[in-house]
């Protein structure tokens, strides 16, 4: 710490990471009075400036708009296991957000009491009940669109509110699909979305464009830098940083957390103070800097007495399929995301493996290039092949359910490291035995599926480590501070005012898309850290 | 020099292309025609271009270099019955803009382009502008095959003694070089984009794009579900 700017500075709350976690916690905590400096790796995107989807191209350019940081070792990792672990994700304000195609569903009921029910995982210290007003209140934040009535999923749990804004409307590749499914009795209905069917917050309805991983160049998707940071900026006591990279969390002799100290974008060393602490960087992120938090009070990594963190790290076993039909789909049109089937989602007593799956349907990345660059070849067939392919494709992609292990987890690389000197983190995760029997139900219902609603070939793509995109587990949740490394109310165990605001709380993963639910327990946490703050217990 | 003309070269091409089917028919009979391959010059002492660097250029390429580039772009998206390809789109002078605002490719193309020109004065005496389009479509096939010894781990001893066969074949024998296969591999990819980012292919595909700023604007009318 040789280079630190000599003049102290201190806030009530510093946030590390500015995605579906740190962000929502960002306005709820401004516009509960508190002062807050949130600390982002990443830069802030001007989708109107960034974003290329309205260049010819764009279906080749939008993978360079993500992926270049301004030194390309920032994002390094290492992997173990079999098969390695593909590890992607947004560093920006807004985060993952940015990229994700806004699937919003809620947990279910029987995901937060798994060891209960089904006698694997464990159960969270909180119900579904307790979190519901929280879904709720995130899902009008954001103008979540979904359906209702006979149009809605038998499956999903109940709700005190309907969806702010209407479903979107099927699209030709779902309809095509769901013949399908009603010939095997499923279920396949639009999915909740947080891309508003009207005009909500402000922004613009959705305009269908059909682009929305690659940046929503309007701003009709409601990623967290076009939602809750305009808000949390409006208070006047939030501050983002960005391109800072925090490398350590400092405790004062009372055993609370007292600084962070932090690269900015030249290189140059600055600490920040602070009351309290959001660390949400995502379920990679968060346990890496608390593992380089280590001192002597902490020998092993801050908050990590149990030994748990970056333990337990979880991903969603995704395994797709794409398909041909003879009929003309237009898959570009409206939202990449084009509905889900639950009808797996529950453990079945008949099965070889506990808990299920959601399916969905991926629209995406089915515009002329996109195809002729997936499809190897050249010359006369290539045509051929690409007048076959264009328009009449469409993917279905899983969210299947992987349990928590042990000894999937994340860790420091004891030799690498990243463009300031950090040990980057390494990554461990397998598909174990309940997940790979997943995996094979999955395929073979996939296969029924596209098979009953006539396709003329598919393709399978099977799972591998990493590639859902979501990551959660590694600073589990519960009330033993020996098994766990936050409490109910996403606190530490260890260090009553470090709070954990992302993914890496989740005790089990269930099957659905994860950022609904980061962000309501981000908004229960804040709700939490503001009685606090009143109480004067921080 | 050995030299093969272009009977020769395709008679070898057909033997081994049955032989790699059933590898250990190959055996020790087959010998590696030694050739003499033109190098390309080394990274680094190419000499500096300016774009439209003279007269007879056109932004980043020589002439001579263009023909070439449009000759290959042809065999990779060409006009046929099926549709339009690269040559009504002007692919070749798009990637002289590209490579010309693009410092990574020009050394790419400039040694890729000599590398192909080597293979094909060797197997025909001329360089690649100037074959036919079937000799072109030859040539380009060779080296598309020989990029396909390259990439994965081989997952098996017999994958890996087919591997190196045919490594000696295309890279000893027929004199493809790693510079002719990557410049070939990233022309692919730079063509394909050029023509798939065109409004005339766009239209040949029944794609409207793309979506900004009004998004997809005429209604969807042919989903069959909904004339159902």
């Amino acid at each position: 710490m040789a280079n630190l700017q000599p003049i102290k500075e201190q806030v009530d709350v510093v946030i590390i990471g500015c995605g579906a976690g740190g962000g929502v916690c960002a306005k709820e905590l401004g516009e509960a009075g508190l002062s807050v400096v949130v600390l982002e790796v990443g830069k802030r995107f001007n989708p109107t400036i960034d974003y290329q989807t309205d260049k010819a191209n764009f279906a080749a350019k939008w993978w360079e708009v993500f992926n270049k940081p301004e030194d390309s070792r920032r994002d390094h990792y290492t992997s173990g296991g079999a098969q390695g672990f593909h590890y992607w994700r947004v560093k920006g304000v807004g985060g993952s957000t940015l990229a994700y195609w806004a699937v919003t569903p809620r947990f279910h009921e029987s995901d937060f009491r798994t060891r209960t029910e089904d006698g694997v995982g464990e159960d969270w210290p909180l119900t579904y009940q307790d979190l519901e007003p929280y879904y709720t209140r995130v899902e009008y934040e954001l103008g979540v669109s979904g359906p209702s009535g006979s149009e809605a999923s038998p499956f999903e749990p109940p709700r005190s509110k309907p969806f702010p804004t209407p479903a979107h409307e099927i699209s030709c590749p779902t309809r095509v699909l769901q013949r399908g499914a009603a010939k095997l009795g499923l279920h396949l209905v639009q999915c909740p979305l947080a891309i508003p069917t009207r005009s909500w917050g402000g922004r613009a309805a959705c305009i269908g464009a059909g682009v929305c991983g690659l940046g929503c160049k309007v701003r009709a998707k409601s990623s967290i830098d076009v939602t809750y940071i305009p808000k949390a900026e409006a208070t006047g006591r939030v501050e983002i940083r960005t391109l800072c990279q925090a490398r350590e969390i400092t405790v004062g002799e009372g055993g609370k957390a007292r600084s962070v100290v932090y690269f900015d974008s030249t290189g140059q060393e600055h600490e920040i103070f602070a009351r309290a602490f959001v660390v949400a960087g995502n379920a990679v992120e968060t346990p890496r800097l608390l593992l380089m938090s280590a001192s002597s009070r902490f020998p092993n990594g801050l908050a990590n007495s149990s030994g748990l963190v970056g333990k337990y790290f979880m991903d969603h076993l995704n395994v797709s399929m794409s398909a041909v039909f003879s009929e003309w789909l237009e898959p570009w049109r409206g939202p990449m995301a084009g509905g889900h089937l639950e009808d797996f989602y529950a453990t079945d007593k008949r099965n070889s493996f506990a808990r299920g799956w959601t399916t969905e349907v991926n629209n995406g990345h089915q515009w002329p290039l996109a195809v002729a660059l997936g499809e190897r070849g050249w010359g006369a067939e290539h045509k051929r092949q690409m007048k076959r392919l264009v328009g009449h494709g469409v993917g279905l992609a899983t969210v299947g359910e992987q349990l928590p292990d042990i000894r999937n987890q994340v860790m420091l690389d004891p030799a690498q490291k990243d463009h300031l000197g950090l040990p980057v983190p390494r990554i461990i995760n397998e598909p174990r035995d309940n997940d790979q029997a997943m995996c094979k139900a999955i395929e073979q219902h996939l296969h029924a599926l596209l098979s009953a609603s006539g396709a003329t070939e598919v393709s399978l793509t099977e799972y591998g480590p990493g590639r859902s995109l979501h990551y959660m587990g590694s600073c589990r949740m519960g009330k033993d501070p020996r098994t766990a490394v936050v409490n109910p109310w996403c606190a530490t165990h260890d260090v009553s005012n470090l709070f954990i605001g992302d993914g890496s709380v989740f005790v089990t993963g269930a099957a659905v898309n994860p950022t609904l639910t980061i962000a309501a327990l981000a908004t229960r946490t804040s709700e939490h850290i503001v009685m606090a703050f009143k109480r004067g217990e921080i | 020099m050995n030299k093969i003309n272009r009977r020769a070269f395709m008679k070898k091409a057909i033997y081994l292309g049955a032989g790699l089917i059933a590898v250990g028919g190959l055996g020790g009979g087959w010998k590696v025609v030694e050739r003499t391959v033109v190098q390309p010059e080394a990274p680094g002492n190419s000499p500096k271009r300016e774009p439209g660097h003279s007269q007879d250029s056109a932004q980043w390429f020589t002439f001579a270099e263009l023909a070439t580039i449009k000759a290959l772009a042809s065999v990779i998206v060409p006009s046929d019955g099926n549709g339009p390809g690269a040559a009504e789109v002007d692919v070749a002078g798009q990637i002289d803009r590209l490579v010309a605002g693009t410092p990574r490719r020009q050394e790419l193309y400039r040694v890729g382009m000599a590398a192909i020109n080597g293979v094909a004065v060797q197997q025909y005496q001329r360089e690649f502008a100037e074959l036919s389009v079937k000799e072109q479509l030859e040539l380009f096939s060779v080296v598309d095959g020989a990029s396909q010894v390259m990439g994965k781990e081989p997952v098996s001893i017999l994958d890996k003694a087919s591997r190196k066969i045919r490594f000696l074949y295309y890279y000893r024998w027929l004199g493809v070089t790693p510079a002719a296969v990557g410049f070939c591999n990233s022309l692919v990819l730079d063509v394909k984009e050029k023509f798939y980012s065109s409004q005339l292919a766009w239209t040949w595909l029944g794609y409207e794009g793309p979506p900004f700023p009004l998004g997809y604007l005429s209604k969807p009318d042919k989903c069959p579900i909904l004339k159902a």
